[in-house]
């Protein structure tokens, strides 16, 4: 087990025994209210949690787990009424339906079938939008399977309702259970897929060009944690002991989400935590909804007061803390002693499961990546206009032009962030003129972007783990190479600009690729920084044959670190060589030099 | 044929609303990449304000202009209030903000005016009926119509024409650079807010007009329909959400008329399914651009 899984299970203890401990108190104090409040609150952590390992990973709001919890909670009834109860509210269901009971595991699980299908079926259509629009497309989502439940009034008797499912909870089944929730989503989160969908969730774009396909990711993540929330709400069914179709529209979504958002959407903890904060205040206000007396006074009955409170305290809490109350941070990066035993298997683990040495480099030499008469126009101006570009393996390539020459969009063009409107991209011999950013990732090309993109809010040893293939390198080796190593557990953003720019150089290295595309990797540096990224540039193409495409304006840094030199203007090369035949090429000292080399621009 | 035409004018007159509707919601996603939605409240609080008006004796079209005039300054209320303390927050953030907030206002109606519906008396010219071969056109759904599509013209020629929309043009491309130029970013947004509201204000007269009552919840209709044209007509496009409010308005009409009546409840289901195939093969929406990211 790597060391992410091993910390993501512990801290899934910790937070559970957490939950353990407060439901103890509530069912040992021989209160029947406190008692079944323990039980809502272990279900509200399974609907939080469930929700979170969509919500929380992937960054993106979900308005329609709702009907999940619906779906599931409907499923489990019908399955779980004695058939007798069946016959009598739900006279035209076919008979199979009417007659079949099931224990409430095997009904859950079947909750569990239902929603991953459903959940599959619109996944196909909602991977594919933006953001924004996805998140308009979950509430579509909810409202029809509001509608549908309610209208469907042979099935589910609308408003009516069906009830009889039978009674099987306690505060130790549902405390197990939620236990058992918090287990599954942390190592869920702790997962290459987990990981990947926060490394989405922080740039898309750097995430596709380190070989992580963000539609399969998105695709994954909303089918389990849509399963998980139809188990979730089969289990509230279970508690409520009825169906009633009208109780999954906006009220329980914002209760969902409120807890999740005043918690701590990034964080399991989180949920879990705003889960009890939002029972809390439900409860208090509720009774004051029910109206009670103060000394001698009587206060009115108010309806929606709870609703009205908790949208209340929500706004004043994002305002106060955005993040939520706990943030972003899990329970062992919360607790110091946990903090420091969590950074050490992560570092072991990251050791023990990786060779020491970076992968295997492959021997070939050749022409690794090419691009052949490559053009693109944006708006009638043509940006790169019928380009021929190769680099081989072990090669440096500078790049170099005025701005606007093309240099960024023909990076674009290679990396398959944009598509030619003629030529084609050729990477190990293959032609990838089609294929997605992240295949390219896959089959060996790396790049790093102009304006740093790193994940900034993972950890350092998380952007370097978030390539698929980075399993294969040592990524712990690679860090130490780069001057990284005492910084692993520092969150990107933090770093200084320096770091910052090596850390994107290493994540790169991580995909372990055969070609390295750097889009001014030394703006912003001094000449000491710069310096030193020049020799790890020129290590890294000598030790790990790996060629290396490199755009900079830093003219004495291109002309020391490139074995050839292309020259750009407006779309075209003017000139191709070695640094010293373009140090003496007239046209380039005309058009891009204006004097001689040693001049710094 | 005349079963046709008549929900042809049917279709039109609703989608006219929903599109001044979806124009409003559109136009603050995008300047401000918000969502707001607590742009539904600002039709209750039109049509509250509609119903106090009335109650206080004056005419229906006084009422009506003070309930549009109102929902521009809740909406202006609204973005001091809660979008501008929370302005560097992220998306989410923002949205799930608004929606606490619709919740908040809600609860306010409820308490402060009452949980029921309340009537608002209409003119007896809204109810007349005009015959025409065999059409039967109510005298509200032409002018209804007829409201919209002013109100669509006099926003396309400000937003073209004047200095002001054009400040608003750039902030949408890019607010940024715009405040660069020397615009000032807090005056734009406010009137894109107060623009939105009074968009919303006119959609809520038109639609109050159509349910003669007013309830703590009559916003979550149009929220509902206005977040579906949006992303239907592509997120951030003003002319989409326009096209997207008449085709859900037309979908709306025709499914009611021609979809078995065991069915029709399921409409708005059957609606959104419809639209999801459709953004399967354009997720961008109908006039939505495909993004291609600057690096």
């Amino acid at each position: 087990m790597n060391g992410r899984l091993r910390v993501g299970l512990m801290g899934a203890l910790v937070t559970g025994l957490l939950l353990v401990a407060v439901v103890s108190v509530l069912a040992l104090s021989g209160s029947k209210s406190l008692a079944s409040t323990a039980v809502v609150l272990c279900i509200n952590v399974m609907l939080v949690v469930s929700l979170q390992s969509f919500v929380g990973t992937t960054g993106i709001l979900s308005f329609g787990h709702a009907a999940f919890m619906g779906i599931g909670a409907f499923t489990v009834a019908l399955f779980t009424i004695p058939a007798t109860l069946k016959r009598s509210q739900l006279p035209s269901t076919p008979p199979f339906v009417r007659d079949t009971t099931l224990p409430w595991p095997l009904a859950v699980g079947l909750a569990v079938l239902v929603c991953a299908v459903v959940a599959a079926l619109m996944g196909v259509v909602l991977v594919r939008m933006t953001t924004s629009a996805m998140v308009m497309a979950t509430f579509a989502l909810l409202i029809t399977a509001y509608t549908v439940l309610l209208n469907a009034v042979d099935w589910t008797r609308g408003s009516t309702g069906i009830f009889g499912v039978p009674r099987s909870m306690s505060p130790w089944i549902a405390v197990a259970v939620a236990v058992v929730f918090i287990v599954v989503v942390r190592v869920l989160g702790a997962s290459r897929l987990g990981l990947e969908g926060r490394a989405v969730r922080e740039d898309e774009l750097a995430a596709a060009s380190i070989g992580i396909d963000i539609r399969r990711n998105r695709y994954l993540l909303w089918v389990i944690s849509a399963a998980l929330m139809g188990a979730a709400g089969g289990i509230w069914a279970l508690n409520v002991l009825a169906f009633d179709a009208g109780q999954f529209g906006f009220a329980t979504t914002f209760a969902l989400l409120a807890m999740l958002v005043v918690g701590g959407r990034e964080s399991v903890l989180g949920a879990v935590v705003g889960a009890g904060v939002v029972l809390l205040v439900t409860e208090l206000f509720s009774r004051v909804e029910q109206g009670f007396r103060i000394g001698g006074f009587e206060l009115p009955r108010i309806t929606g007061t709870v609703q009205f409170v908790l949208a209340l305290l929500i706004i004043l809490a994002l305002i106060w803390r955005p993040e939520g109350i706990i943030g972003r941070a899990e329970i062992e990066e919360l607790v110091a002693p946990l903090r420091r035993w969590a950074q050490g298997v992560r570092v072991r683990g990251n050791a023990t499961t990786a060779p020491d040495i970076v992968a295997e480099p492959s021997m070939s030499a050749g022409i690794v990546l090419e691009g052949r008469g490559l053009s693109r126009s944006f708006s009638g101006v043509r940006a790169v206009d019928g380009i021929d570009i190769q680099v081989e393996r072990g090669e440096i390539l500078g790049l170099i032009g005025p701005n606007g020459s093309g240099k960024s969009t023909l990076l674009n063009l290679m990396s398959g962030v944009s598509a030619p409107d003629a030529g084609d991209v050729l990477l190990n011999g293959v032609v990838v003129t089609s294929t997605t950013v992240h295949s390219r990732a896959r089959a060996g090309l790396g790049r790093t972007f102009q304006n740093i993109r790193l994940f900034e809010h993972l950890s350092v040893l998380d952007n370097i783990s978030a390539p698929p293939r980075s399993e294969a390198v040592a990524g712990l080796a690679l860090l130490t190479r780069l001057n990284l190593a005492d910084v692993l557990a520092a969150e990107a953003g933090t770093l200084s600009y320096g770091q910052q720019r090596r850390l994107e150089i290493a994540r790169a290295l991580a995909t372990a690729p055969a070609v390295i595309l750097m889009d001014e990797p030394a703006a912003g540096m001094n000449e000491e920084e710069s310096d030193s990224l020049l020799r790890d540039i020129r290590n890294l193409a000598a030790e790990e044959n790996c060629g290396v495409i490199i755009i900079d304006h830093d003219l004495r840094l291109i002309m020391r670190l490139c074995d050839r030199i292309q020259v750009l203007e407006t779309g075209r090369t003017i000139a191709i060589g070695t640094p010293e035949e373009i140090a003496q090429n007239a046209q380039v000292r005309a058009a891009y030099l204006g004097d001689p080399v040693g001049g710094d621009e | 044929m005349s079963q046709f035409l008549q929900q042809l004018l049917n279709g039109l007159s609703l989608g006219s609303i929903y599109a001044v509707l979806s124009l409003g919601l559109a136009m603050i996603y995008g300047t401000l990449g918000i969502l707001n939605f607590a742009y539904g409240e600002l039709i209750t609080i039109t049509g509250y304000t509609m119903y106090f008006a009335t109650q206080a004796g004056l005419s229906f079209a006084a009422a009506a202009a003070l309930g549009a005039i109102a929902a521009a300054v809740a909406s202006v209320l609204m973005q001091q209030l809660v979008f501008r303390p929370l302005q560097r927050a992220g998306f989410v953030t923002l949205l799930f903000a608004s929606f606490a907030l619709s919740e908040v206002l809600q609860g306010v109606f409820r308490q402060a005016v009452s949980p029921r519906a309340k009537g608002i008396p209409l003119p007896d010219a809204l109810s007349n009926t005009i015959v025409l071969g065999t059409l039967r056109i109510s005298t509200l759904t032409i002018i209804t119509f007829v409201v919209a599509i002013v109100a669509l013209a006099v926003f396309a020629v400000f937003m073209r024409r004047s200095r002001a929309g054009l400040h608003m043009r750039a902030a949408a491309l890019d607010l940024t650079t715009t405040r660069l130029q020397g615009v000032s970013a807090g005056r734009v947004i406010l009137l894109a807010f107060a623009l939105s509201g009074t968009l919303a204000g006119i959609a809520g007269v038109l639609w109050i007009s159509r349910t003669a009552t007013v309830t703590p919840s009559t916003g979550a209709t149009p929220i509902l329909v206005g977040f579906i044209a949006v992303v239907l007509g592509g997120l951030g496009s003003t002319v989409g959400a326009v096209v997207g409010g008449f085709a859900f308005g037309l979908l709306e009409v025709f499914l009611e008329a021609y979809l078995p009546l065991g069915v029709v409840p399921f409409q708005f289901a059957i609606a959104l399914v419809a639209i999801s195939v459709l953004l399967y093969v354009r997720p961008e929406g109908l006039f939505g651009k495909a993004v291609e990211v600057k690096v």
